[in-house]
């Protein structure tokens, strides 16, 4: 398919990135064409698009991944292109070639590019061939019910379990004895089966105390591709990123350079064009591994945009549209330090349990050289369907300090009321020595940082100011107990200014 | 009036009395002076003692939802001399020993466990809730027998909802 000029696009997905997408792509001057499930009529991305269609019911698999459909009603919707976003069918070769079948620019990679990196058993295998280290690990997928402990025992415990498809750490286990090894297996195949409908799973060494550091790559259907630094993911808990910087404090220029040139040659080895992303482990003595390539924009890009002044979904559209790339490999030295906190409806306090629910109140942070991307408005709901993650909040500073001090104040700003959130966890964290030393690994959330340390400073005005609305509450059933004079109609009034029913 | 707010295990004893311009509540040893912003919507301006803050308040059920400084704060505010009577209703409900188990958040029931009848041992998992792309294990809070399994699979859960009661 020859590319061609974008006029309108389709966006395969929902929440942030989806209104994220289509910002850029309407300054861009680009109609865009949302697609939402029973449960999104009527979401922040729906509002935003010019036009909107139903795929069907709530869950992701009668929705969201419903690659057939989607690709209809972009033919009849008359959208030219479709912009994946992440999650969902972003790193589905299939989808991009029903796209590329159907006449449609699929704005990502090509599907055969997806098809050869895509797969984490075969990117390692790809690697090894470019040179690229990887850590030691079985280069297929394991067999169902296949015995794998032998093998295993050679690779050396502990190991860890990952699906062959997606990522987000479903269907990821670490197994650090011999006889845990079948069940894990086990459960991972199950995990993700149900969450990618791959139930395919390797096993790799599981190198202890690493960073996870990753590169972003990009490049255009010319051949050209550069790297636009690394992104430092360290921050995670169960394998899901929290906060991410950009750069990592603990890669300097040459670390820098040498991890984007090993990044650069693996793209260009798949003939990689759009934007990519190779995540790397980093061990404490400074040798990096290649883990795996996401071939799709990842939910962190908004700190690589930040400190190399970006816009990575508009250079992925002009390079769907045969545009070649638009920077120069030596205009993209890091400026600044971006840093980004997921906001997700998840509890700290309750072991991080995701919470769906009704957003009965929002104020949202802004100010210099802060970034809220947000998929939720107050009054609008948070379906149990999906993803908890329901914002990013990036700051950007001259140093790190900066960056972080900004982060911090951007914070305090944002009151969600409706769900509980990760505010609490961030604060905690962004004042926390070793974080600020830049002294962590992925371990460092889950090994040393517990939820339950944390007091809760403001216990006793919380409950001084819940007491006082229970007694006003008390005082609007109970008019005739009240001393203000107030009388019925006051008290209905003041109900209604409560606004507190439910 | 003298609340008795709960949250989680802890218990607070406060007297809130109307004062010129807001309220003033005491728990004996502290005192605070609260004011509370006139406006709809669930995020305001409350002020305590001279601090300012943006506070989330919201009505959850029977509890308050205060969201201070990032932290959400759930209080069950009863009036004190009412709770008295209430805890002891708990501990008579306590020495049956039944437990009921409730969903702790929203979800889609995606296996059920174990039927009516079955022995659990306490930890055990009853059931699997499945909410925001994670399968989380609902488990016993103690051994016995199952009496009853309300949940069924393929159906969605309300926070709170009963699923199962064990003896």
């Amino acid at each position: 398919m020859k590319p061609r000029k974008i006029r309108k696009l389709l966006v395969a997905n929902r929440g942030e990135i989806a209104v994220r997408v289509m910002r850029s792509a309407c300054e861009m001057g680009i109609r865009t064409v949302a697609v939402y499930s029973d449960a999104d009529e009527w979401a922040p991305h729906v509002q935003m698009a010019d036009e909107a269609y139903r795929i069907g019911p709530p869950p992701a698999k009668e929705s969201y991944l419903k690659a057939a459909l989607i690709v209809e009603t972009a033919r009849k919707s008359g959208a030219d292109a479709i912009h994946p976003g992440y999650g969902f069918l972003s790193e589905n070769a299939g989808f991009a070639t029903l796209c590329e079948r159907a006449g449609v620019t699929f704005v990502g990679p090509s599907a055969a590019s997806i098809d050869a990196i895509g797969n984490k058993v075969n990117a390692r295998r790809l690697a090894a061939q470019s040179g690229v280290p990887i850590v030691p690990g079985l280069d297929r997928a394991a067999a169902e019910g296949e015995d794998l402990t032998a093998i295993a025992r050679r690779i050396g415990f502990p190991v860890l379990v990952k699906a062959a498809a997606g990522g987000g750490g479903r269907g990821m286990r670490i197994v650090r004895e011999p006889k845990d090894l079948a069940k894990n297996l086990r459960d991972a195949r199950g995990e993700a089966a149900a969450a990618f409908g791959d139930g395919n799973v390797f096993i790799e060494r599981y190198v202890d105390r690493p960073r996870h550091v990753e590169v972003q790559v990009f490049g255009d259907r010319a051949g050209n591709v550069v790297h636009l630094n690394e992104r430092e993911c360290s921050i995670q808990r169960r394998h899901q990123k929290l906060v991410e910087e950009s750069p990592s404090c603990a890669v300097d220029a040459k670390l820098r350079a040498r991890m984007g040139e090993t990044a650069v040659r693996l793209a260009k080895a798949v003939k990689y064009f759009s934007a990519g992303t190779m995540e790397f482990l980093l061990d404490p003595k400074g040798n990096f591994y290649f883990l795996e390539m996401n071939t799709r924009l990842q939910v962190e890009h908004p700190v690589t945009e930040m400190t190399t002044g970006t816009d990575l979904v508009k250079a992925q559209i002009a390079v769907a549209e045969g545009a070649p790339l638009p920077w120069k490999q030596d205009a993209l030295v890091p400026r600044g330090h971006a840093i980004e906190a997921r906001i997700t409806a998840e509890d700290p306090f309750a072991n991080f349990a995701p919470q769906a629910g009704e957003i009965l109140g929002l104020d949202a942070p802004s100010g210099p050289h802060v970034r809220w991307d947000a998929g939720i408005r107050e009054g609008g709901t948070i379906p149990m369907f999906y993803d908890s993650m329901i914002a990013k909040l990036v700051a950007w500073g001259r140093d790190r300090a900066e960056a972080i001090v900004r982060l911090r104040r951007a914070l305090a700003e944002l009151v969600v009321v409706g769900v509980p959130t990760l505010v609490p966890f961030h604060l905690h964290l962004l004042a926390d020595r070793r974080f600020l030393r830049g002294d962590f690994d992925t371990g460092f959330v889950e090994r040393e940082f517990s939820m339950s340390v944390l007091d809760r400073p403001r216990m006793a005005e919380a409950a001084a100011i819940a007491a006082v609305l229970e007694y006003r509450r008390r005082r609007q059933e109970t008019p005739a107990a009240g001393g203000n004079g107030a009388g019925p109609t006051g008290w209905r009034r003041n109900a209604i200014r409560e606004g507190l029913r439910k | 009036m003298r609340f008795a707010l709960r949250h989680g295990a802890e218990r607070i004893e406060l007297e809130v009395e109307e004062e010129a311009g807001g309220y003033r509540v005491s728990d004996g040893k502290r005192t605070w002076h609260v004011r509370i912003e006139e406006r709809r919507g669930a995020v305001r301006t409350v002020q305590v003692d001279d601090a300012r803050h943006r506070v989330g308040v919201m009505r959850k059920g029977e509890a308050w939802d205060i969201v201070l400084e990032g932290i959400n704060h759930e209080f069950i505010a009863r009036e004190a001399r009412f709770e008295k009577l209430l805890e002891l209703q708990k501990d008579r409900a306590a020495v049956s020993a039944k437990a009921e188990i409730r969903a702790p958040i929203p979800g889609l029931v995606t296996n059920v466990l174990k039927k009516a009848g079955d022995t659990v041992a306490e930890g055990e998992p009853v059931l699997i809730l499945s909410a925001m792309k994670l399968e989380n294990e609902i488990r016993s809070p103690r051994g016995g027998r199952v009496i009853e399994v309300r949940a069924k699979a393929g159906a969605a859960v309300e926070k709170g909802e009963m699923l199962a009661i064990v003896e």
